[in-house]
């Protein structure tokens, strides 16, 4: 007897314990969490008493903008418009890869939400159980996110979907259009050849030839001009592959499809033509001679001594660069002309339809919530408030409501300009740079372009003049396993065997006509085809599947 | 009678040899001073000029704009003082535990000396890795967002110790023995002869000690996620790297960037170098005579 009581005391206490322990929080989406709030309360706060939640993120890669913090406009307004508070910690960009590692792999002292490097860390993070699985409350916690990215077309999901179904963390979004990459030629230089701005790829390569010609166009009595550059043979790509027919943007890779069909840029003949077309201007001693070795910095050297007449960079260079040049320093003219806007080439290679490449938006860092969250419901409502509640963005991209712009009659935005004929100033008040879920904005994209009415007509011509293709492939960040180990065992020396190849056939180390079999093949060896067949893999599984 | 009546006439091969050595000390000399020159010419050139890479060695036109700039930026002045605090609590801790720990393995009487040996010798090779370390200064000891996370971490090293045991080691036994006879206690012995004639092996120490401390930024990224207790190396890192124009392109991905951020972004990170170089550079001269006698110490026994 006295043994069967001993039992049945026994099993109470396990099935106390066992209630004790039962974690109701994690059992997915309530769905009514902000149960609490009670009449009278503002209908966006997502809580009725206030919260706080402690964040860490970093200082942002621009040192122009100001960190995140609570003294900054757009946190104090986001702080009215949630009830929630944020209690910063805001590391230093450099070495923040470093910082987030350790702390992932170490699991102390985590915050309830952090921007992590790579959507892989947060991947494998997620795997350990560091971070929350946001899988569950996708569709019930989401509904702003989901609502802003269905209507841009993007299949977000799929971006930051794991192989296994989970979310583990968000990745930050770009703006579409604003500041591509463009080709942009040198005003004077233009205006002494008496040429327009090439339209078609033989009227570039005319008007090259015609700089070639012409000499000393800026009148140094030195042979130094370079009619043509960019930052490095990627810069190459970006700003005239698509005059040849090939998808290339801002490094991406380059893999596209055609019928459902993905095929590698990289052994197209359509590279072929634009690694020619290139050899061609390196022979005829138009292009670059240190192409190679060309980055931004460079650049403005460059274009500081006036040796530049066409480069290939972000748009918003003209301005900037321009700014450079001997002219703008003697003219003391920060306002001038000196670099005008290209549109994209049209050429037999793309049927004569000029076209740039539409920018892959989801590319931001990403954001993850840690299971240190106590409140992960309301860490996702909030994160959901600030990628894209309809109101927080407007403030985002425009600045603060009534001091920034306003509302038209129609409900459309009017922008304010400050009376003193000063700039609009929004990245200092913590909108031009928003960590976490938007490392630029259109607010900091077009700050302090209304003072150009000569770009801002460029631009205009740049955007409509031109076709904007969307990548045939989209340029996912997250892979499912089996793409995964193929990238890894292939993509490096893929990449590796192509800029190699690329380098001496430009700069005439390899002959194109005679060596491109024997590049074909090397290719192959590195794995070219199991690579491209990892591409048909991520395209069925998106863009096929819809 | 001239003094070089008195030289001895050295023989062809010893003129030789002077003149190799004479070139390579040149060679390193230029080496080394390039640099130098080349960082403080681009930060006093004119803006334009150094943009257009018209600066090779000497300045090229004068402009102290940069440094104008650099100076209105109270986080430099907030990395300095954190950098002097940390350079001299850092110095004075760790030479006080270098020397308490050097000075019991430097005693033959002291029981365990071979073990503990043993024990410094193995973590000289063999570290914890950065993530135990992190959780034993972050979890156990608490030091997050503290200022002795920059300390206590790497209070004393194998290396050191042993720099300092060596020394004592070398000083003669029948000192020690005397004083003991004396009546002193191992803490008189220690203060009153140990320290006074270990003066030139502390002074090695601390040049090795403060040098470090003064460029350490490392455990910073680890442990401060508060900026106000970021050092100097934090601030000129990133000058260096995340200001850079080539980053500025990068990241900007079309935004707005002025000419004037442009150039004074390339000159800020040459004049950000020097003011962080400076102090050390006006206090070498000083030190360097121990600096050689380091070279030295703890090398050769008896």
């Amino acid at each position: 007897m006295k043994k069967r009581l001993f039992a049945l005391l026994m099993a109470a206490v396990m099935l106390l314990g066992l209630v004790a322990c039962a974690d109701t929080s994690d059992d997915g989406p309530s769905g009514n969490y902000n149960a609490n709030l009670q009449p009278g309360d503002p209908e966006t706060w997502l809580s009725h008493d206030k919260v706080t939640l402690t964040v860490l993120t970093n200082e942002g890669s621009s040192t122009e903008n100001p960190p995140a913090s609570n003294d900054l406009p757009f946190w104090k307004f986001l702080e009215e418009y949630t009830n929630v508070h944020i209690e910063w910690e805001v590391a230093s960009a450099v070495g923040y890869t470093e910082v987030v590692s350790t702390r992932l792999s170490a699991g102390v002292e985590l915050p309830d939400i952090m921007m992590i490097n790579t959507i892989g860390n947060g991947e494998k993070a997620g795997d350990n159980g560091v971070l929350v699985d946001m899988a569950p409350y996708w569709d019930t916690h989401f509904t702003n996110t989901n609502a802003y990215w269905d209507a841009q077309g993007v299949d977000f999901e799929s971006h930051i979907t794991t192989g296994d179904g989970n979310i583990y963390a968000l990745v930050g979004m770009a703006e579409p259009v604003e500041g591509h990459i463009t080709l942009m030629y040198n005003t004077d230089w233009l205006k002494t050849l008496n040429k327009e701005v090439p339209t078609t790829l033989d009227e570039f390569t005319d008007l090259l030839r015609a700089m070639k010609q012409a000499g000393d166009l800026n009148g140094n009595g030195v042979d130094d001009e370079i009619c043509f550059t960019a930052a490095g043979f990627a810069g190459l790509m970006d700003c005239i592959g698509t005059a040849f027919g090939l998808e290339q943007y801002e490094s991406w890779d380059a893999f596209a499809s055609k019928d459902g069909k993905v095929y590698s840029e990289y052994t197209s003949d359509n590279m072929r033509n634009f690694l020619e077309y290139l050899n061609e201007l390196f022979n005829e001693g138009i292009l670059d001679k240190e192409i190679a070795s060309m980055n931004a910095s460079f650049l403005a050297e460059k274009i500081a001594s006036d040796r530049v007449g066409v480069f290939g960079y972000y748009s918003s260079f003209a301005i900037s660069y321009g700014q450079l040049t001997p002219r703008a320093q003697k003219e003391k003219n920060p306002y001038g002309e000196y670099f005008t806007l290209g549109v994209a080439l049209a050429s037999k290679y793309n049927n004569n339809k000029g076209y740039f490449m539409r920018r892959e938006r989801a590319v931001g860092a990403p954001t993850a919530i840690t299971t240190e969250c106590d409140n992960v419901e309301l860490a996702c409502r909030w994160l959901d408030t600030l990628y894209a509640d309809p109101n927080v963005l407007n403030v985002r991209q425009y600045g603060i409501e009534g001091e920034d712009w306003k509302k038209g009659e129609n409900g459309e935005i009017e922008i304010l300009y400050p009376a003193d004929g000063s700039p609009r100033d929004i990245s200092s008040k913590g909108c031009g740079q928003i960590p976490l879920c938007h490392f630029q904005t259109v607010a900091q994209l077009t700050e302090g372009m209304d003072q150009y009415p000569w770009y801002q007509q460029q631009y205009e011509r740049m955007r409509t003049e031109s076709e904007w293709k969307t990548p045939t492939v989209p340029h996912l960040q997250l892979f499912q396993d089996e793409e995964k180990e193929i990238m890894s065992m292939y993509n490096v020396d893929v990449k590796g065997v192509f800029g190699e190849w690329r380098a001496k056939f430009v700069t005439n180390k390899s002959n194109i006509k005679t060596e491109w079999d024997k590049y074909l093949q090397e290719m192959k060896d590195m794995g070219s085809d199991e690579l491209t067949g990892a591409w048909q893999m991520v395209y069925d599984r998106t863009i096929g599947a819809q | 009678m001239s003094k070089n009546a008195n030289r001895i006439k050295g023989s062809k091969s010893d003129y030789v040899l002077d003149a190799i050595v004479l070139t390579i000390t040149a060679f390193v000399i230029i080496v080394t001073l390039y640099p130098l020159i080349y960082v403080v010419s681009m930060s006093i050139s004119d803006p334009l000029s150094a943009s257009r890479g018209e600066v090779i060695l000497f300045p090229k036109g004068f402009s102290i704009l940069s440094y104008k700039k650099a100076m209105a930026d109270d986080a430099i002045w907030q990395g300095y003082a954190n950098t002097v605090w940390y350079t001299v609590v850092g110095t004075i801790s760790s030479l006080a535990a270098t020397m308490l720990g050097a000075y019991p393995l430097s005693r033959k009487s002291f029981v365990g000396r071979k073990f503990f040996n043993t024990l410094l010798l193995v973590q000289m090779f063999f570290g914890g890795g950065m993530i135990p370390t992190y959780i034993v200064v972050v979890k156990v000891l608490g030091l997050y967002n503290s200022r002795w996370a920059m300390i206590l971490p790497a209070l004393t090293s194998a290396f050191n110790i042993f720099i300092a045991r060596n020394f004592i080691l070398s000083l003669p036994e029948e000192l020690l023995d005397c004083a003991k006879i004396d009546g002193a206690s191992e803490f008189r012995i220690f203060t009153n002869i140990i320290i006074p004639l270990s003066k030139s092996v502390m002074s090695v120490l601390t040049i090795y000690l403060a040098i470090g401390y003064w460029n350490s930024y490392f455990p910073s990224v680890l442990y401060h996620g508060d900026s106000s207790l970021h050092p100097l190396g934090m601030y000129v890192r990133k000058m260096v790297i995340q200001n850079s124009i080539l980053n500025m392109g990068d990241d900007a991905m079309g935004g707005m960037i002025s000419a004037e951020s442009l150039l004074s972004s390339l000159q800020l990170k040459y004049t950000v170098i020097v003011i962080a170089v400076l102090p050390l550079l006006l206090i070498y001269p000083f030190f360097s005579k121990y600096m050689k006698k380091g070279l030295m110490v703890g090398s050769i026994k008896g």
